[in-house]
């Protein structure tokens, strides 16, 4: 629950680009699946994911700390959600629950109405590969390959995208995001903007509906920000939803819907 | 276009982005798995071309020296039924100049029928067997050695003085015979004209006796020879002088070095395990230190959707890689070690290697060693580190543990008066107890290991100052028969140099048992019982009185240890010269290394065996009570020999006391130099593990390391707290290792000594050892912490502190 702000349709010469971009034909086979994941009959009536009550206590030697007390939020297809805080409010914490990379001290995470906590860690892991794209604050690229095998491993690992096309749909995320010329480039020879360019492509490579982003401009200046940014805006504007958490209030503007977190809670 | 996917592309990539460790592992795998390729190869290499060839010539599994006999002794003695060959053969102890004029001993042997030998066949290299008359053919090993070629003249010196020129019509390989660098003495055959010639009698000497049957144990044969004795010897009037089972130890039928052969394999085979075990150790090591490394991109590949058993796969692949390189590098290093090991073998035993090749089954065992066992040790660890959370790997890298410190962290926190970056080491060594009962295990191993070598050879060593008490001589030399005892004594200290000099009596005779089976052969030594050189180290009841014609005698603990019931206080029946006499065992002395023996009085003995005052060897000092130098001892020896010989008595070459132990020294010092080896190579990947455990340790601890920093902490602090803790580690692993050779050592120094040289020894722990490996583990502690101090060192505060 939050704030609404005017959402900006921000239109661009890299936009006019993505605008034209053929949707990719390739979709994975949602019959094989059996784990969670959206249809276009859910985006109306069902959230896409829906935090109830979510709490997080911390067990130190001088008693128990609760980061998060109560956290109910539900963010809906095609939202562009951005958790503002300060630092310390919780933000990483709330993320880290909701892409279930931490598990909650009580409460219950829905994705399209189903519980993903009731799911098995590895029933999760797979869900989250499908149905998640996270982009860390930090990259988290993986040194030793270059930039489309970075982004290729996603699919490498959860196993949808056909063997063949998967070298080609990195290249055209690399194109989308401006980065196939680098393609060959290890990350280490690139800089912080343009891996966390990467670290979005890759975010997308199994074509996830929902993409969750912990603080994505909190390494990079101003100009850079402003670029990340308008990417995401640009995936909302092809029909993925992001969640993104900041301190940043330079950002808020590209928001559909804001959300203020405060000491562990949301604010009204 | 099909790629290769991008988890196996990433493994290769993490792999040979570090290349020194891929070289370690590697080679580590490689050096294990190579060694068990070629002890196998080698042994079979050995099988094949030595004990196969050996066992192709018939090798007799017994022998009956007897008094001269004519060549249907032979024929008759097959008529025992339980004998299936037998061959008469004459043995002459001779002298022959070497090609540089030196005289060497020489054996000849004399074969009945050399058209048809039956019994320890041997080859033809050069040349044609038999040699006719006033031809020699020699062992190829004594050809090489004496300096002679097919058709060059040889000079032969007969015990009664005289000369004679033989040419050399062959070289033979016996494989029978042991060799002459290892014996000392040249073997030649020459033909009955030859020796009729030479003014011999046409007689023979040994019967070699083939038994039948297979696997024939050493009493079987004995009773078997016994009955030819009993049946066919004696009743024709023939007296049986002694009756041996050939070879150094080895049971009938077995090559004379069987056992010894088989040791030095154990040994190999010992040396190959260890290696193993440590290759598997430091690929866990390694392993987890790569683990440790990439646990942060675990987090992420599980945070974008990798599955457990994916992650599991790719670090298998890491394990398989270095499996598969460490297999290329092993089959021909085991190929070429086994090459090498066998030519060693066959240069020392005499035999040649055919080929080396490999064989299946040493293929089939070298890879499953280099693929299975890295597979099984570094499960256990990719399992455990596979099964952090997603959290926990992302965000928790790099902080210390979040659980309740220890019990021993909890202690330490109680005391006050620990500095804290000494406090720091202590809890950080103490921190993982896994990795650190790892690498304290292997540098524990290393030390035992290393502290169990010198007790190893301190042991032997023991054993030879022991020994040394019955050979404390400057020099010795065996005589002739006939050579009275106040003659020999009188010309001995005739020599200038010669302060004391004393003959002792040596004959041979057997135990006869209770139910009148008798030993093999043992030697009986005839001395003055306040003999000076000679100093027993009595185990139980007392040295020979000096009481004239007594009947009292000494044995030593070999004997004690080969025959049941010998005690002191007991009655034996000794059979010397054909008569059977009671003696009453009066003491025990400690073991020696050249087998059982009897010590009686020389009177005594000199009137059993009717040569009055006769000695067959005559011992001296420089001084009495005290042992010469090895230059008195070779200037003695010389001197020596050449009185005797200007003096018409003796012929043989003298012996010094050190060059009776050079031999054993030798083997000593290469055993020593092989558990050394074996110890070295585990105190070298003992100090990877440290130096990989304080690696790991700091990985882990960055973002602390990064706070100290942040903190005012210099770059010798970081340092100072890195080199405590490997020392802390060090000195726990000392004196564990300290208390585990307590243990390890006798074990280790009981089979190596009873495989070398088939004999229990007397244990003796090095306390130099113990100091000596005290010194090596703290220069492993300093030097196992420099890499990772310093890369402590060099970590930024910026760096270490990327906390989100």
């Amino acid at each position: 629950m939050g704030r609404k702000v005017g959402y900006l349709d921000v239109r661009s010469e890299r936009m006019e680009k993505m605008t034209n971009f053929v949707v990719d034909e390739i979709h994975p086979d949602q019959s094989k699946d059996s784990l969670v994941s959206p249809t276009e009959s859910d985006s109306a009536s069902v959230p896409l994911m829906e935090a109830q009550d979510l709490w997080k206590v911390y067990q130190t030697p001088s008693g128990d700390v609760p980061a998060l007390k109560g956290i109910n939020l539900s963010i809906h297809a095609g939202e562009f959600v951005i958790i503002v805080g300060k630092s310390g409010a919780g933000k990483s914490t709330l993320v880290n629950l909701l892409t279930t990379i931490d598990a909650p001290t009580k409460g219950k995470l829905f994705f399209c109405g189903t519980s993903v906590l009731d799911l098995s860690e590895e029933e999760r892991t797979r869900w989250r590969g499908k149905n998640l794209g996270i982009v860390f604050q930090f990259f988290q690229l993986f040194p030793t390959l270059n930039i489309w095998e970075n982004v290729k491993i996603s699919m490498d690992l959860l196993g949808e995208i056909p063997v063949p096309a998967r070298k080609e749909r990195a290249m055209e995320l690399l194109r989308q995001v401006g980065l196939e010329d680098h393609a060959r480039k290890v990350p280490a020879k690139i800089s912080g903007g343009q891996q966390q360019r990467v670290a979005i492509a890759r975010a997308l490579a199994n074509d996830p509906p929902l993409l969750i982003a912990d603080e994505p401009t909190g390494n990079l200046d101003s100009r850079t920000s402003e670029e990340i940014m308008e990417l995401f805006a640009s995936f909302v504007s092809r029909g993925k939803t992001v969640l993104m958490v900041t301190h940043d209030r330079g950002a808020l503007k590209w928001a559909t819907r804001v959300v203020e977190i405060l000491d562990g809670e949301l604010q009204r | 276009m099909m790629t290769l996917d991008a988890r196996w592309v990433k493994i290769w990539r993490d792999l040979w982005g570090n290349k020194t460790r891929f070289l370690l592992v590697t080679l580590s795998i490689a050096v294990g798995v190579g060694t068990i390729g070629m002890i196998y190869n080698a042994s079979q290499i050995i099988q094949r071309d030595l004990y196969t060839q050996f066992k192709q010539g018939n090798p007799a599994h017994v022998y009956l020296y007897v008094s001269p006999f004519p060549k249907e002794i032979a024929a008759a003695a097959t008529g025992v039924r339980e004998v299936k060959q037998a061959q008469a053969r004459r043995i002459i102890r001779a002298e022959i100049k070497s090609s540089e004029g030196e005289l060497e001993n020489l054996n000849i042997h004399v074969i009945a029928d050399p058209s048809m030998i039956e019994v320890n066949r041997f080859k033809m290299q050069e040349g044609v067997f038999p040699p006719r008359v006033r031809e020699i053919i020699l062992e190829r090993q004594s050809a090489q050695l004496l300096g002679y070629e097919v058709g060059d003249k040889v000079t032969i010196k007969l015990a009664d003085d005289r000369q004679y020129a033989l040419t050399l019509s062959g070289i033979a390989h016996d494989v029978n015979e042991i060799p002459y660098a290892i014996l000392g003495d040249a073997t030649g055959y020459v033909s009955m004209d030859t020796l009729r010639w030479m003014g011999q009698s046409a007689t023979y000497n040994r019967l070699e006796v083939v038994v039948q049957g297979e696997d024939i144990g050493k009493s079987y044969a004995l009773d078997v020879a016994d009955k030819i004795k009993k049946r066919i010897l004696e009743p024709a009037g023939y007296q049986v002088l002694s009756i041996r089972i050939p070879g150094v130890g080895s049971d009938p039928g077995d090559h004379w070095a069987h056992n010894q052969i088989r040791g030095f394999i154990l040994i190999l085979q010992i040396m190959s395990v260890m290696a193993t075990l440590l290759s598997g150790g430091l690929i866990v090591n390694t392993i987890s230190a790569i683990l440790i490394q990439q646990t942060k991109q675990i987090g992420i590949l599980r945070a974008i959707g990798a599955a457990r058993k994916q992650i599991v796969s790719m670090y298998l692949l890491n394990i398989l890689i270095f499996s598969v390189a460490g297999l290329i590098l092993a089959i021909p290093f085991g190929l070429a070690g086994s090459w090498w090991l066998a030519n060693f073998a066959a240069k020392f035993l005499n035999f040649d290697v055919t080929r080396v090749t490999l064989t299946w089954d040493v293929l089939l065992i070298q890879v499953g060693v280099a693929i299975g066992m890295p597979l099984a040790v570094a499960i256990f660890p990719i399992l455990k580190g596979t099964r952090i959370s997603v959290y926990d790997a992302i965000y928790q890298y790099g902080l210390s543990d979040r659980k309740r410190a220890s019990r021993f962290e909890q202690l330490l926190g109680r005391i006050r008066s620990i500095n804290p970056p000494l406090l720091l080491s202590l809890r950080n060594t103490f921190r993982q107890k896994s990795r650190l009962a790892f690498t304290l295990g292997t540098l524990t191993l290393a030390g035992a290991m290393f502290i169990a070598s010198f007790s190893t050879y301190s042991s032997l060593t023991a054993q030879i100052r022991d020994v040394e008490r019955y050979v404390a001589f400057d020099a010795r030399l065996s005589l002739p028969r006939g050579v009275s005892k106040v003659a020999a004594e009188r010309e001995a200290l005739r020599i200038e140099g010669v302060g004391y000099a004393e003959g002792w009596a040596i004959s041979e005779g057997v135990i006869v048992r209770s139910d009148h089976s008798e030993s093999q052969g043992i030697e009986i030594v005839g001395l003055l019982p306040d003999s000076k050189t000679i100093h027993p180290k009595l185990i139980a009841g007392s040295w020979l009185s000096a009481m004239p014609n007594s009947r009292q005698v000494v044995v030593n603990a070999d004997l004690v240890m080969e025959e049941e019931g010998i005690e002191v206080g007991k009655e034996i029946q000794i059979k010397i010269g054909g008569r059977t006499h009671t003696f009453t065992v009066v003491g025990i002395v400690s073991k020696h290394i050249f087998g059982p023996r009897i010590y009686m009085d020389f009177t005594f003995l000199s009137r059993l065996t009717g040569r009055h005052n006769e000695v067959d060897e005559i011992r001296v000092l420089a001084e009495v009570g005290k042992l010469g130098s090895v230059a008195t001892q070779n200037r003695l020896a010389e001197k020596l020999q050449d009185r005797f010989r200007n003096a018409g008595i003796g012929k043989n070459n003298s012996v010094t006391r050190s060059s009776f132990f050079s031999e054993f020294t030798e083997i000593f010092n290469i055993i020593l130099l092989v558990l050394l080896i074996m110890a070295g190579l585990l105190a070298l990947v003992g100090s990877l593990g440290l130096s990989g455990t304080l690696g790991i340790n700091i990985m882990e601890r960055m973002r602390e390391i990064g706070v100290l920093r942040a903190v005012g902490a210099a770059n010798h602090a970081l340092v100072k707290i890195v080199l405590t803790e490997s020392l802390i580690v060090s000195f726990v692993s000392w004196v564990m290792g300290a208390i585990t050779s307590a243990i390890s050592s006798p074990i280790l120094a009981a089979v190596v000594i009873y495989a070398v040289l088939e004999t229990q020894m007397n244990f003796r722990y090095s306390l130099i050892g113990l100091l000596l490996w005290f010194c090596v583990i703290l220069l492993i502690g300093v030097f196992s912490s420099l890499l990772p101090a310093r890369r402590a060192a060099l970590l930024q505060v910026r760096e270490v502190l990327d906390y989100e």
